[in-house]
């Protein structure tokens, strides 16, 4: 029976990539069966009284069948029992994605208009990445979740698992994935003009490989020129969700070619050159001075970077003719 | 189209049968309008549980930023306006306009004192950097207090608000009793303005103890 | 009162309908302001369906395609759908419908009309004022922090809140105490017993929408903080506040349509309702009810299991109540001598409409399925099959039922058809695939989209504009019956209610004579 529903009706719902997806996919099938069923009996006796009872003239009589205790008891009784026991069984499902195992593997996760921003501890350092996730594979990862602004909320369709993202609060989800592969991220509680932009994607590897991965990340950070680590921060900080680095202009202007340029603000004033003095203001107090032709959306990094990455990007800047 | 009071008498509006099924209705009209009152400020006091709940001791704490003086002496104010309104729906009822028009007046009186104590409470408030949420400025006190503060301005001030209303309402009294409106027979709007009042000032009876006596 | 006037030659020019008290003009201009705010707010979703043809931009950017979102929200909910039956056809058979020759309070039946005026003329200036992107859920903090000119629409939304109050509060008053000798509340028709359920969630409800708008807006200009986590305060909390009115809100839209399904389906099935009492007490029930289930919205907001449980059993719990009332209908059908005029096949519309709208609401219920489904477009989905295959189905019926009442004119039945069959066509092209691709993982709210889904947003796009094309076969049928056409009788239905003993149109005062009742309605043979 099980494999039926799932047969009929799996076209609904994504690929089921993590060891509880199926709680949640169980009681959708069963839904979708008992749904077909209701509708096809309502509306078919509905169909049948159209035809059966069509008015053929004026005036005829009409049955006298307008109570019946017995058959609203019936139809009372066995709705209330039937959705109760739904209810119950989703509350019962529900119980399994809220609290993740004891062992799980935790990754912080930080959203911020628009992006997402995910963090491994690995010994003493923190590594650091936006937009790509990396787990292991066969093992619960837990997400303790907070966000820098307003409230976002964290989607994976294959796991089955989303959970609100509120600033000032922590909210925690779990999986664990089935097998490897890469899975899409969706920001999914509306959070402003680039909300249908803020994704990410979770990437499942093998046990070994996700270590080794782990490994490298946390000792890359010493041997690059600031250039390259202004590049990596560029994505990692999320000023990539809203200027490019190829000319084209976005939410906020593209960083190419603006070093060393003249800039015209909305106020009307202007500066002769961008210089570093310009770009950490830009990203300490971004709304000082807004360039012609944009909003002030930009919200301020202040406590979120340190003076030293923000060196890394302007010379990352420089780089970009 | 409501009742009138005419060369015939009273009449009923031409949609009621009678003068007291009119009457019955506004009444009943206006014990619902209460009602939806008492949900919207029910709402703040919903808001006020919730994060006492959840910041027991800094309520505690800021509370004794308020003077509690001057909020008993606004109780007490409002408490007798109340007396002196309902006297003057038992003035009406009794065909004695004229009293009506005073106690009216003292009700009114009594307000403008309660309003005033809260314009002196509110700018020492301001004086003192006592802002509500995150312009919360008092030198030395933890930001959080603005919580506090958010919940003090916005519950008074909506009821403030109320106060002020409830006078126009008065004034509004005042002028038709002049002009010979009310009499033993008629005088719902009188009864109707005086529930408004007694509302107002039981809602005040429940914010001062919650805001000015937990210090 | 001369011969042959009713209430529409009653007295003429601008400023009798302007400053008119009879319920029935009321009705009138509460028909042209909603069907007006109608066009308005559907433009806005066929534009948003244009815009999503493509998983890219086609002509809006983001930012004008969540402006165009949330207006499109709040339109329809604010002034559309929350006025809808109430105020249009409430307001004109209410009266009628007890033997009452008018509300209990007809000046504040006219100020709820103008304060609905002026909270959708205040709401609307928002789009000048720089428009508002939202969502009409305005969730914080980003509602306190959007630049935007979101002080204004709620400030529009806080005034047509009290428009939905008075005319509750009026509604209690005249089904207490204006009922026609006779009439006691077990006799009055189920219709009205839909209004009064509808009105007591008006009063209970809206309150606290009115302070929830207020506190956003004393957040938004004087920082009070409760929503802000940088001084203590809960965004969450907004949430709650929000959806313990705007739940409620779903039934003062849904109960008034189903009030009219039970009308209509009793007069073309030319039957007594099955379940009279069960019917009526189930409005009710859902009202009551449907206090408690306001969390069911917060499933994956951060909220308690246990509340979360809570909430789910009472969500299921009410619906019930409503698959009752579904019951009772087909029921009513059986035996009965069916025709499928206009009005009934709307009403047909609804019952299959309305239950996939509320099946669907059970799979969200379910609090894991709604972990995967919460946010997506399966919740569009639903809403659109309950708002619109619901309430839309039931206004639809009642104004093609009624409106041979209103003014005196058949509508042409031909059209009439055409439009509903439009119209249920159309509608299913439209959600299905809405269904699929919101299970399938499709967020809410997106303007850009995996391409993935492009598929399922064309079918999408093209069923709007024959659901489109229905609305508007159906509004111009209607608009030309309110001026010609042949010329309706008293009973063009064959109705046992009390607005059909009365002429087409009816007169000013409604009756000649207070009319007395000594039976149910319903009653045929």
């Amino acid at each position: 029976m099980k494999t039926m529903l799932e047969n009929l009706f799996s076209f609904m719902l994504p690929e089921q990539a993590s060891t509880s997806g199926h709680y949640t996919d169980d009681i959708f099938y069963v839904l979708m069966g008992l749904s077909v069923i209701s509708f096809i009996i309502l509306i078919g006796v509905i169909i049948f009284f159209l035809i059966r009872y069509k008015r053929r003239k004026e005036g005829e009589k009409t049955g006298n069948f307008t109570e019946s205790h017995a058959i609203e008891i019936f139809w009372i009784v066995i709705p209330t029992i039937v959705f109760v026991a739904i209810a119950i069984w989703g509350w019962q499902a529900y119980r399994v994605l809220e609290y993740p195992p004891k062992d799980a593997y935790v990754v912080q996760v930080t959203a911020k208009q628009w992006s997402w921003e995910f963090g491994h501890t690995y010994g003493d350092k923190e590594v650091k990445n936006t937009a790509d996730l990396y787990v292991p594979v066969g093992r619960p990862v837990a997400l303790e979740m907070t966000s820098l602004d307003v409230v976002h909320s964290f989607f994976v369709p294959a796991f089955r698992i989303k959970k609100d993202v509120v600033p000032g609060m922590k909210t925690r989800v779990w999986f664990e994935a089935k097998h490897t592969g890469d899975f899409d991220v969706y920001c999914t509680e509306f959070c402003g003009t680039a909300h249908s932009r803020m994704l990410a994607k979770i990437h499942v590897m093998e046990a070994g490989e996700f270590d080794s991965w782990l490994a490298q990340q946390a000792s890359a950070s010493t041997s690059e020129s600031p250039a390259v680590k202004g590049a990596k921060l560029y994505e990692s900080k999320g000023c990539n969700s809203c200027h490019t680095v190829d000319g084209e202009d976005d939410i906020g202007p593209s960083f190419k070619g603006i070093y060393g340029h003249s800039v015209k603000f909305s106020d009307g004033t202007s500066l002769a050159a961008v210089d570093d003095v310009y770009i950490r203001e830009s990203i300490l107090n971004p709304k000082a001075k807004i360039v012609e032709g944009y909003k002030p959306k930009m919200n301020s990094f202040e406590g979120q970077i340190t003076e030293e990455e923000i060196s890394y990007i302007i010379e990352y800047i420089k780089t970009l003719k | 189209m409501s009742t009138t009071n005419n060369e015939k008498g009273i009449v009923p509006a031409h949609h009621f049968d009678s003068v007291a099924q009119e009457e019955d209705a506004g009444i009943q009209g206006i014990w619902l309008f209460l009602a939806t009152e008492v949900l919207m400020f029910g709402g703040l006091f919903v808001a006020y549980a919730i994060f006492r709940g959840m910041y027991p001791e800094m309520f505690h704490h800021a509370s004794k930023y308020l003077d509690t003086k001057l909020g008993a002496l606004n109780t007490l104010v409002l408490i007798a306006s109340s007396y002196s309104m309902a006297s003057a729906v038992r003035s009406t009822q009794k065909g004695d306009t004229q009293k009506s028009f005073n106690l009216i007046l003292i009700t009114i009186a009594c307000a403008l004192i309660f309003m005033t104590v809260k314009y002196f409470e509110y700018t020492h408030k301001f004086h003192e950097g006592l802002f509500p949420g995150a312009n919360f400025s008092h030198p030395g006190a933890d930001k959080h207090l603005g919580l506090f503060f958010g919940l003090y301005f916005v519950m008074t001030g909506l009821h403030a608000i109320h106060i002020t209303v409830g006078v126009g309402l008065m004034v509004w009294l005042l002028i038709r009793i002049k002009r010979g409106d009310f009499s033993p027979h008629y005088f719902i709007p009188v009864d109707a303005v005086g529930l408004y009042w007694h509302i107002v000032d039981i809602i005040w009876i429940f914010l001062f103890p919650l805001l000015y006596l937990i210090g | 009162m001369s011969a042959g006037t009713n209430y529409l030659t009653h007295s003429k020019g601008l400023k009798s309908w302007l400053f008119t008290l009879d319920h029935k003009r009321i009705g009138l201009l509460y028909l042209g302001a909603v069907a007006t705010f109608f066009l308005v707010g559907g433009f806005f979703g066929l534009l948003i369906r244009l815009e999503l043809l493509s998983p890219t931009k086609i002509f809006m950017s983001s930012d004008v395609y969540n402006r165009v979102m949330t207006l499109h929200g709040s339109v329809m909910v604010f002034m559309v759908v929350i006025p809808g039956i109430p105020a249009v056809l409430g307001n004109f058979f209410l009266p009628i419908m007890i033997g009452a020759k008018d509300v209990a309070f007809p000046r504040l039946n006219l100020l709820s009309w103008y304060l609905l005026m002026l909270g959708a003329s205040i709401a609307v200036l928002s789009i000048l004022l720089g428009g508002v992107d939202t969502g009409w859920t305005f969730y914080t903090p980003y509602s306190m922090k959007s630049a935007d000119a979101v002080t204004t629409i709620v400030t529009g939304a806080f005034i047509m809140g009290f428009s939905s109050i008075l005319t509750g509060l009026n509604f209690i008053v005249t089904i207490h105490k204006l009922r026609a000798p006779g009439m006691t509340m077990m006799r009055m028709p189920l219709f009205c017993w839909s209004l009064y359920a509808t009105a007591i969630i008006q009063i209970v409800a809206t309150p606290v929408l009115a302070i929830t708008l207020l506190l956003l807006i004393a957040e938004r200009v004087f920082g009070i903080g409760f929503f802000d986590a940088s001084v203590g305060g809960d965004p969450v909390l907004f949430q709650h506040f929000f959806w313990f009115y705007s739940h409620p809100a779903v039934y003062i839209m849904i109960l008034p349509s189903m009030g009219i399904i039970s009308e209509v389906i009793c007069t073309f099935s030319r039957k007594t309702i099955f379940g009279y009492k069960a019917i009526a007490l189930s409005s009710v029930a859902i009202s009551l009810i449907g206090f408690f289930v306001w969390g069911h919205h917060l499933f994956v907001s951060g909220q308690s299991e246990l509340a979360g449980a809570i909430f789910a059993i009472l969500t299921v719990l009410v619906g019930v109540p409503t698959a009752i009332k579904l019951f009772n209908w087909t029921a009513t059908m059986y035996q009965g001598s069916i025709k499928l005029d206009t009005p009934m096949l709307y009403a047909m519309s609804f019952m299959a409409l309305f239950l996939i709208g509320g099946l669907t609401g059970i799979f969200l219920a379910a609090m894991a399925v709604d972990v995967q489904l919460h946010d997506t477009y399966f919740v569009v989905a639903h809403f659109h099959y309950t708002m619109v295959g619901g309430v839309f189905m039931g206004m639809m019926a009642g104004l093609f039922y009624w409106i041979p009442k209103m003014s005196g004119h058949m509508y042409n039945e031909f059209w009439g058809r055409v439009s509903a069959v439009l119209v249920f066509i159309g509608f299913n092209m439209t959600f299905i695939p809405q269904f699929i691709m919101g299970s399938r993982g499709m967020p809410r709210r997106y303007h850009l989209y995996d391409p993935k889904f492009a598929s399922f947003h064309i079918a999408s796009t093209i069923g709007s504009w024959v659901i489109g094309l229905g609305f508007l076969v159906a509004m111009i049928t209607i608009f030309k019956a309110m001026r010609s056409g042949k010329a309706a009788p008293a009973n063009p239905w064959g109705g046992t209610t009390l607005e059909w003993t009365t002429s087409s149109p009816p007169i000013h005062e409604n009756f000649e004579e207070t009319p007395v009742i000594t039976g149910r309605p319903y009653e045929y043979n």
